[in-house]
């Protein structure tokens, strides 16, 4: 059989990172084949590079034994090559045939809208797909499993000849995926080439032909999933060279968070743990497990439906961050730009934040404190500015990193959380926030780290939680942090074999 | 570098020049501009804007509008003449306490309200402040019965109208109280955006709502606040402005909120919040009353002038739009 869509000795070079580093996959028509691997292994890269939405560094894309040149993502959906992305990407206040047909709407000889065709044509693919939407439904209307069916059925009326599939059961139940499986299996009847983004290993003996596996952007196994365990595919997705890295003796002292049965109705449920001073304790999982809820909640952002949250023993109800800071607990979200700084203001203005009506005289900002204060951990923390008016903007993302330390370390935290403290930031970088979190705990302080990727949590963490689709799914000790353990906890479980 | 820097210092100033050169253009063009009973004149014009767009530089920063300031104007003046009658005033200094009073406290309610409306009923503020307008002014000729409230006794117009300072010259008085009034207002607004904690986090909550959430801030209360003190500048200006022409009037007001909205803008608040001032908001009431009051004395038609105020105002917005356009 010949190969219908052939990636050969692809790389992609963002500026500071590698994220493909020459990849060649052949695709077949009529399988469905799965991409596998951790957060940030690749897939995703690979899958934009076929859909024409980057453009690779180097190597080449072949559809049907031709090279492909596309411009834009639409020269490759006209050449039938159709992603289906995680979100869906449906306009809710249209309807289904409407979304169906957006961009390609049928026309009359007139230039106007050929409404009855268009709702005709729909009508007829969902009916062939045995689905029973009516296309003149509201996508609002549909429910998560039915949209994806919609954009199912949108790529069916296309005639795509590639159909990408990146993790679409991640918000499907059982039963939904079921029904997805059976639109999967239709399309490889028809020639389709499939391929398959998942992290849930049970899935690939069911639907799939092939697997890839990516670690570190590079492809280390390819398999042809009946001829393997899924052990096998497991152990492959593991083991990276850790270097010469000697993880520093924390001691842990006296509790200082204890969590217990904390839920939010549909976010995440019973999660209990707790931390003490002089330890760093990650949460480890996948992306979306639901940990940065269970951070925001802790801090007040968000409200919680049940569950207790204990301070050095002591029971508090924290209603909102103001709450949380002024018990000295600060928080780092993981968007530094969306949620941890002002851009526009400078360096000075963003320490001060947090920390202003605690240093204030009678409601007026007392701007000599202000100063020192940032010129002190401007000094401390090495932030590379020219000075502490620098706009937040203009700095790197570990420099930014640094400035939300300050601004924590500033109000006296004795708690810190911090949320994928690393991402974005460059090697030396990291390695330079690590000495500052190891500092910080030496000194007494806890830390509370959720991060997604497993070397890091290696590397810094004491202790580990690891969640998955919002549960907590084991605990970790330094012994026992490994890539093996961290994957298979934070592995979304089978339906059946959940005890919930 | 330093070429880069005097065009930064001339982007950061160009209200400052586009006074200027009106200044010049002006007094070239008409020899009454620069006589000294035109710049009085011209002072005493500013002011009702000045107030107003104090406030409203306050909400705006915030990433907000008010557009029912001129109608909140009209309830306040209307109110503050009929407190005036109904206790039967008569010594200027009782007058002058039951206009701050009326003007501070029926401002402030009407603030608080939209700013319950905005932060705590999330209404977005241009369509809140858009229906309040009407609302507001419907109320404000439901109040007065209709007409304007006559018969006030003299010492209701001191504040608008009297001047300070007689001279053989200047009969009238020099210095108008509105512009002493004016500048008390403003400068103490002024000190609260600027030096307070307060101040800094209505910066900070128009810069990034979430962000300022995240440190501990509470947004919503600083809405409110922010609303608050909008409201309170418009109660003031329509008192002064009942007290200017001696009366409260039910269409007292009448669109000002574009004139307010254009100077703080022409200061260089930026409609996207996060960024404003003031004391810049003031260069740009100069900057609008100098175009009336010049072009009044050239004798160019009032419609003209609307028509020229009114691309300022693009011209201000679009100066906006390239800075940020710049920055991203």
């Amino acid at each position: 059989m010949r190969p219908f869509l052939q990636v050969k000795n692809i790389a992609k070079e963002f500026p500071g990172v590698k994220a493909l580093e020459d990849i060649s996959i052949d695709f077949y028509p009529g399988e469905c084949h799965a991409l596998v691997g951790e957060n940030g292994a690749g897939k995703s890269t690979l899958i934009k590079i076929i859909a024409s939405i980057y453009k690779p560094t180097r190597g080449e894309v072949f559809l049907d034994g031709k090279v492909c040149n596309f411009k834009s993502p639409k020269d490759a959906l006209d050449a039938g090559i159709a992603v289906i992305a995680q979100e869906t990407a449906i306009a809710p206040h249209l309807s289904v045939a409407e979304n169906m047909y957006l961009g390609c709407e049928p026309k009359k000889a007139n230039g106007m809208l050929n409404r009855k065709k268009m709702e005709s044509d729909a009508q007829e693919v969902l009916h062939e797909m045995g689905l029973e939407i009516d296309a003149h439904t509201l996508c609002a209307r549909l429910t998560a499993a039915q949209l994806q069916m919609v954009e199912i059925a949108k790529v069916i009326s296309k005639h795509a000849k590639v159909v990408v599939l990146d993790e679409p059961t991640s918000s499907l139940s059982e039963k939904e995926i079921e029904s997805l499986f059976e639109q999967v299996r239709k399309m490889k009847a028809a020639d389709t080439t499939m391929i398959y983004v998942t992290h849930r290993m049970a899935e690939l003996p069911v639907i799939c032909e092939r697997c890839s596996i990516f670690r570190d952007g590079l492809i280390v196994a390819e398999y042809k999933v009946d001829e393997v365990s899924e052990q096998t595919i497991v152990n492959s997705m593991v083991g990276r060279e850790l270097g010469a890295y000697v993880k520093p003796e924390h001691t842990a002292k006296e509790e200082i968070l204890r969590v217990e049965s904390l839920c939010q109705q549909g976010v995440f449920k019973n999660i209990s743990f707790h931390a003490n001073a002089g330890e760093i304790v990650a949460f480890s999982g996948l992306v979306g497990a639901g940990r940065t809820e269970v951070m925001e909640a802790i801090f007040g952002a968000t409200k919680i439906t049940s569950g207790k949250v204990f301070l050095y023993g002591e029971e508090v109800h924290i209603r909102n961050p103001e709450d949380a800071i002024s018990r000295k607990i600060g928080l780092a979200t993981e968007d530094r730009r969306r949620t941890g700084l002002l851009l526009k203001k400078s360096i000075q203005e963003n320490i001060a934040l947090p920390n202003l009506p605690f240093h204030a005289k009678k409601g007026f900002v007392n701007v000599p404190w202000e100063k020192e204060t940032s010129d002190v951990y401007m000094e401390k923390l090495k932030i590379k500015a020219p000075n502490i008016k620098t706009l937040c903007g203009n700095l790197s993302g570990g420099n930014q990193q640094k400035v939300i330390l300050s601004k924590w370390l500033a109000a006296g935290v004795k708690l810190l959380i911090l949320d994928e403290p690393t991402k974005g930031i460059d090697v030396n970088a990291r390695a330079e926030f690590y000495a500052l979190m190891n500092k910080f705990v030496e000194d007494g302080g806890c830390i509370v780290m959720v991060s997604s990727d497993m070397p890091e949590i290696i590397k810094v963490a004491d202790r580990v939680y690891v969640m998955s689709e919002g549960r907590q799914t084991g605990e970790l000790n330094r012994q026992e942090i490994n890539e093996l353990n961290l994957i298979s906890l934070a592995s979304p479980v089978s339906e059946e074999s959940d005890p919930n | 570098m330093k070429k880069a820097n005097i065009k930064q210092l001339a982007t950061d100033n160009i209200v400052i020049m586009v006074l200027i050169l009106l200044v010049v253009g002006f007094s070239i063009g008409n020899a009454t501009f620069l006589k000294p009973a035109n710049v009085i004149n011209l002072f005493g014009q500013m002011c009702l804007n000045a107030i107003l767009a104090t406030g409203l530089t306050y909400v705006i920063i915030l990433g907000g509008i008010d557009i029912s300031v001129g109608s909140a104007m009209a309830i306040t003046g209307i109110l503050a003449a009929k407190a005036v009658l109904a206790l039967g005033a008569q010594s200027t200094a009782v007058i002058i306490v039951i206009q701050i009073v009326v003007g501070v406290a029926g401002g402030a309610i009407i603030g608080l309200f939209i700013g319950w409306l905005v932060a705590y009923r999330r209404l977005v503020p241009m369509i809140c402040t858009l229906s309040l307008m009407q609302a507001f002014r419907g109320l404000a000729y439901i109040i007065s019965g209709g007409g304007p409230v006559y018969g006030l006794p003299n010492g209701f117009s001191l504040l608008g109208a009297g001047r300070l300072i007689r001279t053989e010259s200047f009969k009238m008085g020099i210095i108008p109280c509105i512009v002493i009034f004016t500048i008390i207002v403003v400068i103490f607004f002024h000190i609260i955006l600027t030096k307070t904690v307060f101040g800094r986090h209505v910066f900070a909550v128009g810069s990034n709502a979430s962000v300022a959430h995240m440190c501990g801030i509470d947004t919503k209360k600083v809405t409110l606040k922010s609303h608050t003190i909008c409201g309170i500048t418009a109660g003031l200006a329509g008192v002064i402005a009942a007290s200017k022409v001696n009366n409260g009037h039910p269409a007292s007001g009448d669109g000002y909120e574009m004139f307010a909205i254009a100077a703080t803008v022409l200061g260089g608040t930026s409609l996207a919040g996060g960024s404003g001032s003031v004391a810049r908001a003031m260069f740009g009431c100069a900057i609008i009353a100098i175009i009336n009051n010049g072009m009044t004395l050239m004798e160019i038609s009032a419609y003209w002038q609307k028509v020229v105020i009114g691309a300022i105002i693009i011209l201000a917005v679009m100066l906006d739009m390239a800075q940020k356009g710049k920055s991203e």
